[in-house]
């Protein structure tokens, strides 16, 4: 049904209209529509990104191939000097991966994925994929999955600025309270996460490869 | 009479006409022969007064007169009776003060009725004070001036030695304070400065000095008798000859001194404390505890924060002691599985109706001592005893009440009664659905129903000899909805026991037609009889272990045989009983009722304030749910993250705390 031939559809072209959708800019293709209302904005958004998904399926059949496409679009990006553009290619990430129309995605995907877009950027990485892999049976949610982003950049090695009343998804506290454990907590667990909305924690390692 | 025809009176000669009837009047006072004064004198006295103060000026000499109204007290009190109190001490000085006092009114009243018309007219246009406020003050001016300090030590002497046990002429005691309130003219400030002050201060004095020999001679219980005898004696002190006014402070002192200065010391006695009283059930002493410091600012919080912990030992102990005995049940061997148990709660309603009583009777009710009560329970009833939680425990206890009332005819009211305890215990457990799910699923056996249709299948065999299975069926017929829902399993019936289900089956079709009939082997038994080398004996069994035996070995015993030879009477057997973990299953059943409720809660709370912030959204959600149960933060926090990916909430875009309700 699709007009578009498979293989005239690449992994840029994929981004390129996810950040349309996103940005609210294309709402199918409709011209000159533009919804007032925020939730019917908001459905015609999510309708767009299901009929993108599925474009995406049929076009990427093996599974292990999203990883080689996911390294191409990184390499083409530059992520490196503004953050937003980084937050809204890790998002798109989760987008790439959802599988037949589901909301969340594997465990595996997500820790392949994680792997590969946070290295250099989240201190915890390998210990954070390492517990994940071992203790979580379900699904990763979007939620979930934006949050870590979160996390992996208002926490150091020793976990400080992880702030216990915060909002995090119980898989965080959950890898939280797990390494305290196995790095025995003389930590000072007072300093609060003051994350999300400065920009001030750059990155102090950069992947040197990208 | 008009005045113009009047002889002018010059001051002088007036003078001296007053001054005669003055020194009559003294003379009286002192108790020297002298008539008493006729109407005649009186009306003359008054007559020459008032002709002075009425003369045309020069002559009207109302300020002299009103002058030497003054002089002749000051004169008086100068001469004569300032002279006869400071030769006087302690007591009869306090005698001598009161006649002089009483003289002195009676003086001021003469003399008052004399000048009259100074009163009248010049007083009143120039306003001055009155002639009674004017012989007062004379008094308290010369008199009480002078001597108020040694008045009042003596005084306070006296009530030491009252205190001390000797008696004291308390009529004089109080006619001497009353000098202190009437001089006030109205005021309480004289006997308040003067004389109250001190008094509070030698109190407190007196007081602290018995306290600190009492509490180091005295076991707790008879420190209290003195200290609520010495209350009493004050209260009554009070009431005889000090003013009203002093009765809450003095007391207020009294109660601070030997109470609240060694409250601590007093109520942590080792052996006669207040852990003691309660340890021996001193109630009496108790009683008189709580009316002691109920009176004191604060005073009953370490005494009911004393109380829980004895409760709560006492209850932890009982725990302990369920415990012990379940444990070495299970070192033992598992027979009746339930017994402890059933004995523990039976105790922790005993415990609960004890203290129940005290905090009643002896605590009058007070809602401290119903909170620690309350607080108490709530700690060791939460603790679970032999992997059972209380909840469960309760439950059971509850089912074996009712069961009980069946078998052994307990009354109705014993049965109410006693369940009502149980719910008062109820009062104390976080997780009340669990019991509410447990109860429901273990109270299915007081059927009257069920019971009359036993006796119809009995009365439908009778008729129907030939339909007699030869095994006697009974069968408990429950309405599905009704009772909590049990695993059915299809098993393998042996024959026998098909028969019986076809028998009752056609037996229930007599009655109803359209109803479907299925069967829970789970809680049936058999009563089997084993026909054994020695003797035969019943063996009561589960039907699942029928099933399993009768599959394992058809009806004999042959992997029981080595344990029965060599035993005249007891046997020891072991039929599997297939694993239907029921327990897991209810605690499954009612982790998915409260994610149910969870989420249900955090909706409605988002619905109503659309954004709200992590924290508070979880502490509304347990605030709602806490009267079913205590949610774990945990669960919240995940039931929150599954309202997120089913889009019912959002995070804030820039602060990822705060969730938004998407309608």
């Amino acid at each position: 049904m699709n007009p578009l031939c498979s293989n005239q559809v690449d992994i840029f072209e994929i981004y390129r209209r996810y950040c349309e959708i996103t940005a609210g800019t294309r709402t199918l293709g409709e011209e000159g529509y533009r919804p007032d209302d925020d939730s019917q904005k908001a459905k015609l958004s999510r309708q767009a990104l299901y009929e993108l998904l599925k474009l995406v399926e049929s076009r990427l059949h093996t599974r292990m191939s999203i990883c080689d496409e996911i390294s191409k679009l990184m390499s083409k990006l530059d992520l490196m000097v503004d953050f937003s553009e980084f937050s809204h290619f890790y998002d798109f990430v989760f987008f790439i991966c959802r599988e037949s129309g589901q909301k969340n995605i594997s465990v595996s995907r997500a820790v392949m994925s994680w792997r590969l877009v946070l290295a250099g950027r989240f201190r915890l990485l390998n210990q954070w994929c390492d517990f994940v892999e071992k203790n979580q049976r379900h699904n990763i949610s979007e939620d979930t999955w934006r949050q870590v982003l979160a996390f992996s950049r208002c926490v150091h090695e020793n976990l400080e600025g992880y702030d216990p009343e915060g909002a995090w998804p119980v898989l965080i506290d959950d890898f939280v309270e797990y390494m305290y454990r196995i790095m025995g907590s003389n930590n000072d667990p007072n300093l609060i996460c003051s994350c999300g909305d400065s920009e001030a924690q750059l990155f102090e390692d950069p992947f040197p490869g990208l | 009479m008009t005045m113009n025809e009047r002889k002018t009176i010059d001051l002088d000669q007036g003078w001296e006409f007053m001054q005669k009837g003055i020194t009559k009047l003294k003379n009286i006072l002192e108790g020297q022969p002298e008539p008493q004064f006729s109407s005649e004198d009186y009306m003359m006295l008054y007559t020459t007064i008032y002709n002075m103060c009425t003369q045309k000026p020069p002559h009207d000499y109302s300020q002299q007169l009103y002058d030497k109204y003054r002089e002749s007290f000051e004169e008086y009190i100068t001469s004569t009776v300032l002279p006869s109190l400071r030769e006087k001490h302690d007591e009869f000085m306090l005698r001598e003060l009161v006649k002089r006092w009483s003289n002195h009114k009676v003086m001021v009243r003469w003399l008052s009725r004399f000048f009259h018309y100074l009163d009248r007219y010049f007083i009143a246009r120039r306003s001055l004070p009155a002639l009674h406020e004017v012989g007062l003050t004379c008094f308290r001016d010369l008199v009480y001036l002078e001597l108020n300090g040694k008045v009042r030590d003596a005084v306070i002497s006296l009530i030491d030695q009252e205190r001390e046990g000797e008696q004291i002429d308390r009529a004089l005691l109080k006619n001497v304070l009353d000098i202190f309130v009437e001089i006030g003219m109205g005021q309480m400030d004289s006997y308040e400065n003067d004389f109250e002050a001190a008094m509070l201060k030698d109190t407190a004095a007196y007081y602290s000095r018995k306290a600190s020999n009492w509490i180091l001679e005295d076991s707790c219980p008879d420190y209290m008798l003195k200290a609520e005898e010495c209350l009493k004696r004050e209260k009554d002190r009070v009431s005889h000859y000090l003013h009203s006014s002093s009765e809450s402070k003095l007391l207020e002192k009294v109660q601070h001194e030997l109470l609240s200065v060694y409250a601590t010391q007093l109520l942590e006695k080792e052996h006669s404390g207040c852990h003691a009283l309660l340890r021996d059930d001193k109630v009496e002493d108790l009683s008189r505890m709580y009316r002691l410091f109920s009176k004191i600012p604060k005073g009953l919080d370490p005494v009911s924060s004393i109380f829980k912990q004895h409760v709560t030992a006492e209850g932890t102990a009982l725990v302990k002691q369920a415990e012990d005995a379940a444990s070495n049940k299970k070192a033992d061997k598992k027979d009746v599985v339930g017994l402890q148990e059933q004995v523990f709660v039976r105790k922790v309603i005993e415990l609960h109706d004890k203290y129940l009583a005290y905090v009643n009777e002896c605590f009058m009710n007070h809602t401290l001592f119903h909170k620690a009560l309350k607080e108490a329970f709530e700690v060791f009833c939460n603790k679970g005893v032999g992997g059972s939680s209380s909840a469960e425990l309760l439950a059971t206890f509850c089912d074996n009440i009712l069961k009980k009332g069946g078998s052994e005819k307990l009354s109705d009211e014993a049965i109410e009664e006693t369940l009502e305890k149980v719910v008062k215990l109820l009062a104390y457990i976080s997780d009340k659905d669990l019991f509410a799910e447990f109860y429901s699923s273990v109270v299915v056996t007081d059927l009257t129903l069920a019971r009359e249709n036993q006796t119809n299948f009995e009365d439908y065999l009778g008729n129907n000899p030939n339909a007699n299975p030869g095994i006697d069926l009974t069968v408990t017929v429950l309405t599905t909805g009704f009772w909590p829902s049990y695993k059915s399993f299809d098993l393998n019936l042996p024959a026998e026991m098909v028969k019986c289900v076809e028998v009752f089956r056609e037996f229930y079709q007599t009655k109803t037609k359209h109803r479907k009939l299925t069967w829970i082997y789970s809680l049936g038994t058999c009563n089997i009889n084993g026909k054994f080398e020695p003797k035969t004996m019943e063996l009561i069994v589960t039907t699942y272990q029928v099933f399993c035996w009768k599959n394992i070995s058809g009806w004999y015993l042959s992997p029981l045989r080595d344990c029965t030879t060599g035993m005249q009477n007891c046997f020891e057997m072991q039929i599997p009983l297939p694993p239907v973990d029921e327990k897991k299953k209810v605690i499954e059943d009612v982790d998915k009722d409260r994610r149910y409720a969870i989420d249900a809660s955090i909706v409605r709370i988002m619905k109503s304030r659309k954004v709200l912030g992590h924290q508070q959204l979880v502490m509304e959600c347990v605030e709602q749910l806490g009267r079913m149960f205590k949610p774990d933060f945990k669960a919240i926090k995940k039931r929150i993250e599954d309202l997120i990916t089913r889009d019912y909430l959002e995070r804030d875009k820039d602060n990822p705390n705060l969730f938004r309700y998407l309608a």
